[in-house]
């Protein structure tokens, strides 16, 4: 089995401008707290999956190109001084969401493939749209303890959906409820019709859908933070829902132990 | 043609095949020397081993698309049975004079690249795309070999197609002569299929990733620490592909890698136990570096000019500036077609 464990959000205190020198230390606190909470040695993690949703603000393509600075501060401030000096750093991500669930799936596939035992991951997300922030949480293989990753997916919409002149949101609204329908084994015409406000039809799940101004876009941050070891009861589950007209993600969760 | 014992019996086994790749114009080095260049610089690099590079009068993302055309044109494959696109790249800048991106998409300038001139072309808008994985520098490649296999054998995807796309920015001549002479850097792109049931030719036993974290601390002057921890970074690298893959040194018929210097590619045989005399030469002098893309391109090239036996393995290594990664492959068959990209 492989859970989430100690999952820590560090949102800036006004979204704007200025992304990469808040987000890259918010992300480096995150990841000190959940190595505080975990107790375990900064060394242990062999990888650290860096799940970066968007672009560097500020910066000329170009020159990250040729000179790496975002990288280098990513490695140097994320993984050195975090003193993560065994973690291999695996950056996926700048292409806008799903990228919390990319970020899940890279470090749940590289822990099972290759029978290691934890996993960093940072969720960065670098301004506009949403909040800047980054979240942080270890992934543990074999672990009894946490929340267990019982389903994963990751899909795309219809490539109609990608239609230049199409906003982003409604082609995002029908492909989610297909995502919806297939984690939560529900009638996608059914919840078609409660459409995103309504509660899930099995009455099993806690659905943790996200209150944000722009839910689809803006809420894996805040869900991250509404979905915790302390929040969640034993056996609850939850659903996290990420995604953009360029693909979805999404992720059930189970609280297995208190 | 019936698959050898040992592939049949791998039947869970990670298949790779479809290589393909794409390079720019193939111009001497002469003419990729900016006038700052130290006088000595040309003979140094000729004696490394460099009389060529690609130079590429288009992005890294159109590059990679034609890559992308020719290895889904090797065997066949439609773009329909493509479950995933890993792409990679370090080279982020859009070309100046392509198709302006529409209002509602111009939030990500690197997705709307990828999007536009990678996926749309081929057919793969409705795969899903993990991309931009870029840390590894010249290395990538095991960064999505690692991926594309997790991907594979734990998550149950099919049909993986790895790209890697590189280009160093118009006008940046100054960067592609490096002036310690260990390469010349070049533009190209590299594809491969990574399946579960894939025509192969080859399978992918593993892959062994090591990064020194710290070296993003040091700064020119600590050359020696740098040049100490990445052969002890490669060595380890090769050690895990050793211990997970029951193998030995001695189990591989060649050793491909990047596109440095003569002298850098025999010490990096020696370091991972691998004779000299097993270390591809490859494309050095006809390509130069091609960043992430050269070990692909020159596993392609090897077996397009001196195929490998059925059984015989390559370990390809695939090194950046902190991040080192060993691969093994095995070939499983020998009537696979690898192809560069017409441009």
């Amino acid at each position: 089995m492989v859970t989430i464990r100690h999952p820590s959000v560090h949102v800036a205190d006004s979204a704007g401008t200025g992304a990469v020198n808040d987000v890259i230390g918010l992300a480096a606190a995150a990841i000190r707290e959940v190595l505080a909470q975990a107790d375990i040695a900064p060394s242990d993690p062999s990888i650290l999956v860096i799940a970066a949703s968007g672009e560097p603000a500020g910066r000329d393509p170009a020159e990250l190109a040729v000179e790496n600075s975002f990288a280098d501060r990513l490695v140097r401030e994320l993984v050195w001084e975090t003193g993560l000096l065994n973690a291999v750093p695996i950056l996926v991500g700048l292409l806008g969401e799903p990228v919390l669930t990319t970020g899940v799936l890279t470090a749940h596939g590289l822990l099972m493939a290759e029978r290691l035992g934890h996993a960093m991951v940072v969720v960065i997300n670098l301004g506009e749209p949403g909040a800047v922030g980054a979240a942080a949480f270890l992934i543990c293989a074999g672990d009894g303890d946490g929340l267990l990753i019982r389903h994963l997916d990751v899909i795309t919409p219809r490539s109609d959906d990608h239609a230049h002149d199409r906003p982003e949101e409604s082609a995002s609204t029908d492909a989610i409820i297909g995502l919806r329908a297939t984690l939560l084994g529900a009638n996608e015409q059914e919840l078609k019709a409660h459409r995103m406000s309504s509660p899930a039809p099995d009455a099993g799940l806690v659905e943790l859908l996200l209150r944000s101004r722009d839910p689809i876009v803006q809420g894996v941050l805040e869900t991250m933070q509404t979905i915790n070891e302390t929040t969640m009861a034993l056996g609850d589950r939850a659903v996290l829902i990420e995604g953009s007209a360029f693909g979805l993600g999404g992720v059930m969760l189970e609280r297995l132990q208190q | 043609m019936s698959m050898p014992a040992s592939a049949t019996a791998a039947g869970s086994a990670v298949r790779l095949g479809s290589l393909a790749w794409a390079l720019g114009d193939i111009v001497p080095i002469e003419s990729i020397l900016d006038d700052a260049a130290p006088a000595d610089l040309l003979d140094r690099l000729v004696k490394n081993g460099f009389r060529a590079c690609s130079v590429a009068d288009e992005p890294a993302t159109k590059l990679g698309a034609r890559s992308v055309a020719a290895t889904l044109a090797c065997d066949g494959i439609d773009a329909s049975e493509v479950d995933a696109v890993i792409y990679s790249s370090g080279s982020f800048g859009r070309d100046e004079s392509a198709a302006p991106v529409p209002e509602t998409r111009r939030r990500w300038a690197v997705r709307d690249a990828v999007t536009i001139d990678v996926l749309e072309p081929n057919g793969l808008l409705n795969c899903p795309l993990f991309g931009g994985i870029w840390l590894a520098g010249s290395g990538n490649l095991a960064c999505i070999w690692r991926l594309a296999r997790s991907l594979v054998l734990v998550h149950g995807y099919r049909t993986v197609l790895c790209v890697t796309a590189d280009a160093i920015p118009r006008g940046r001549t100054q960067y592609r002569a490096m002036r310690d002479g260990i390469a010349v850097l070049g533009d190209g792109a590299a594809s491969c299929i990574v399946s579960s049931d894939g025509p192969g030719p080859f399978v992918l036993e593993g892959v062994g990733q090591t990064a020194s974290p710290r070296l993003s601390g040091l700064g020119s002057r600590h050359a020696l620490q740098k040049r100490v921890e990445i052969m002890s970074g490669i060595r380890t690298a090769a050690k895990r592909l050793y211990e997970t893959t029951a193998t030995d040194a001695d189990a591989y018929r060649w050793l491909v890698t990047n596109n440095y210097a003569s002298s850098t590619r025999n010490e990096f045989a020696q370091i991972v136990g691998i004779g000299t005399e097993r270390a591809y030469e490859g494309s050095v002098a006809r390509v130069g570096h091609a960043l992430a893309a050269d070990p692909l391109i020159n596993l392609g090239e090897l077996e397009a000019a001196s195929p490998l036996d059925p059984d015989q393995r390559v370990l390809l290594l695939a090194t950046g500036p902190l991040t080192w990664g060993a691969s093994g492959v095995r070939k499983i068959r020998s009537d696979a077609l690898i192809q560069q990209a017409r441009p």
